[in-house]
């Protein structure tokens, strides 16, 4: 972490006597697609200098208020208390939904269930329901494999605040370190079930329905798949709709091309795309 | 410069460098004790080494590190029984029974299996051994990744430890002992262990400590294969999430000062006490044993 912050100290050094400085603070779930749209908009504008943060929605939004970033990440809407504060200083906030975060329910190809229900997922996570056939009576009795990430992942946390509604995982489910992982023992294990990021759903693994609602793009961006949420870039609009380098980066980010990068680090393209 | 200057000049800078070592040393415990006895403050010592719950990033957060500590004992223990005697077998074929040019050759191929990074092996027992596992015990194995499988990988790191350090701890036994014993019409197997194995036996210690604690210690392959499941395991088939694992797996993302990050860093002391009192009950041993 800390040559990280000095990274970040260097780029803003050299930005502040080359070009201009773009600074984006926020969500550790929009990091990785934050940092994959810099790089490409480094390459087109090579003397922009872009430096970003993760540290959580609610550290960007605050940077937003006292100006100490350009662009505030976040994996929520703007609470409430947010809205206050912003009356009182007399600003305005802007949000732009940049892409979605979608968990895919993913099983073994020859595990024979389509769907899943979020009370089925909550059973299984949760130890409630531990052999398949109390799923679905046809299936037979095995032990269910719950698969899940570390609990540092934005993944872990979406799931545990909307599937678990913040109850605990049971403790034989296994923490693994990486999404590749999951996917590996799916892969590997007739009976595990895992959850995973849509943008890495592979044709190695069976993505099931979730209350009969199929995990694509559209479902998402229609708001109709149940565990997705949007990602937000929040941005100041108090002196007027973003111009300059900030008004430039975010039509990058929201540009076919921009768009088009969300998928491969695990998201759902926002607009444009299938 | 006189040569009395150039004595004093070396000599100090000898001690120097020994002190440095020592504060960096003690700077580290230091800062890891310091850190980690913050947890107290928030939580009972009886909830932190008693409870089996391990839930750091919920709402009614919870710090207990038992199943934790049962999975790097499980995993440590089962990696010590496989390559002990592995080890132990290896080096005396390599000390006493091996051709010069199979002992060359053998010696070659361990030293080569040091140098694999765990990275390596942890990705080796994502892919294979996990997959292996499942195939061959169908019915016992409910997932590939757990403490066998990550014991099996471990034991390839450790394997060339104990290989390495057995052998030099054989063959550094006086060769007229050997001689003597043999001489007396002591035939090659009550050579070996009635001579050559007791007079090594410090030398032996010390490689089971060495390379226990290596294991021990070992982050990347427990981190991937040995499971990830916070839970007191009841066979070598159940997944286990190791203290180093815990530490790797949810550091980056800690927030600094908080109670989990506390936790963490109480999780290293914890790690540092068992190689402390391992080593020191194996050097109690070392000492019994001269007498």
């Amino acid at each position: 972490m800390k040559s990280f912050g000095i990274v970040v100290i260097l780029i803003m050094l050299v930005g502040t006597t080359l070009g201009s400085t773009l600074v984006i603070k926020g969500s550790n779930t929009v990091y990785p697609i934050a940092q994959l749209w810099a790089e490409a908009y480094k390459e087109i504008n090579p003397d922009v200098e872009i430096s970003i943060e993760g540290a959580g929605s609610s550290t960007g939004i605050k940077a937003l208020f006292n100006g100490q970033t350009d662009i505030a990440n976040s994996s929520r809407w703007i609470k409430s208390s947010e809205i206050e504060q912003m009356n009182q200083d007399g600003k305005y906030f802007i949000p732009f939904i940049v892409a979605y975060d979608g968990i895919a329910i993913v099983v073994n190809k020859s595990l024979e269930i389509e769907n899943i229900t979020v009370q089925q997922l909550y059973d299984i996570y949760s130890g409630k329901a531990t052999t398949w056939n109390q799923i679905d009576s046809s299936l037979p009795k095995v032990r269910i494999v719950p698969l899940s990430r570390d609990n540092a992942s934005g993944t872990f946390e979406y799931f545990v605040e909307h599937v678990m509604k913040g109850e605990k995982l049971a403790p034989q489910v296994q923490q693994l370190a990486s999404t590749r992982a999951e996917v590996e023992q799916v892969m590997q294990n007739r009976y595990a079930i895992g959850y995973i990021g849509m943008g890495y759903i592979t044709e190695d693994v069976k993505a099931l329905t979730v209350e009969n609602i199929e995990p694509t793009v559209a479902n998402v961006n229609a708001g109709a798949y149940p565990i997705s949420r949007p990602l937000f870039m929040f941005v100041d609009a108090t002196d007027g709709f973003p111009t300059g380098i900030i008004g430039d980066f975010l039509r990058f980010v929201l540009s076919p091309e921009g768009q088009s990068a969300v998928l491969s680090v695990g998201y759902v393209n926002a607009y444009g795309l299938k | 410069m006189s040569r009395k200057r150039i004595d004093l000049f070396s000599r100090v800078l000898v001690t120097v460098a020994a002190l440095l070592t020592m504060v960096i040393l003690f700077g580290i415990f230091f800062f890891l004790i310091s850190d980690g006895v913050k947890v107290f403050g928030k939580i009972s010592l009886k909830d932190f080494f008693l409870s089996t719950r391990w839930y750091p990033t919920y709402e009614d957060a919870e710090f207990g590190i038992l199943a934790l500590l049962s999975g790097t004992l499980a995993v440590t223990g089962l990696t010590l029984l496989i390559s002990i005697p592995l080890g132990f077998i290896s080096a005396i074929f390599l000390a006493e029974f091996s051709s010069r040019k199979t002992h060359d050759f053998l010696k070659y191929v361990f030293e080569l299996t040091a140098g694999i990074p765990s990275v390596v092996l942890g990705s080796f027992g994502l892919k294979y051994i996990s997959r292996w596992l499942m195939e061959l015990f169908p019915m016992k194995v409910w997932t590939g990744l757990n403490i066998l499988n990550a014991s099996l990988m471990l034991s390839v790191l450790a394997m060339p430890y104990f290989v390495t350090l057995i052998e030099d701890a054989l063959k550094a036994v006086p060769v007229d002992q050997k001689e003597a014993s043999l001489a007396l019409g002591a035939n090659m197997t009550s050579t070996l262990f009635r001579v050559l194995i007791p007079q090594a036996r410090s030398g032996i210690l010390n490689a089971i400590i060495l390379g226990t604690n290596r294991i021990v210690g070992e982050t990347m392959v427990v981190l991937m294969i040995a499971g990830g499941a916070t839970m007191i395991p009841q066979s070598i088939f159940d997944p286990v999430r190791p203290l180093t694992a815990a530490i790797a797996g949810e550091m980056g993302e800690v927030e600094l000062a908080s109670t989990h990050y506390f936790a963490l860093f109480m999780i290293g002391v914890v790690l540092l006490m068992i190689s402390l009192i391992f080593t020191v009950t194996a050097m109690r041993l070392k000492r019994g044993m001269r007498r």
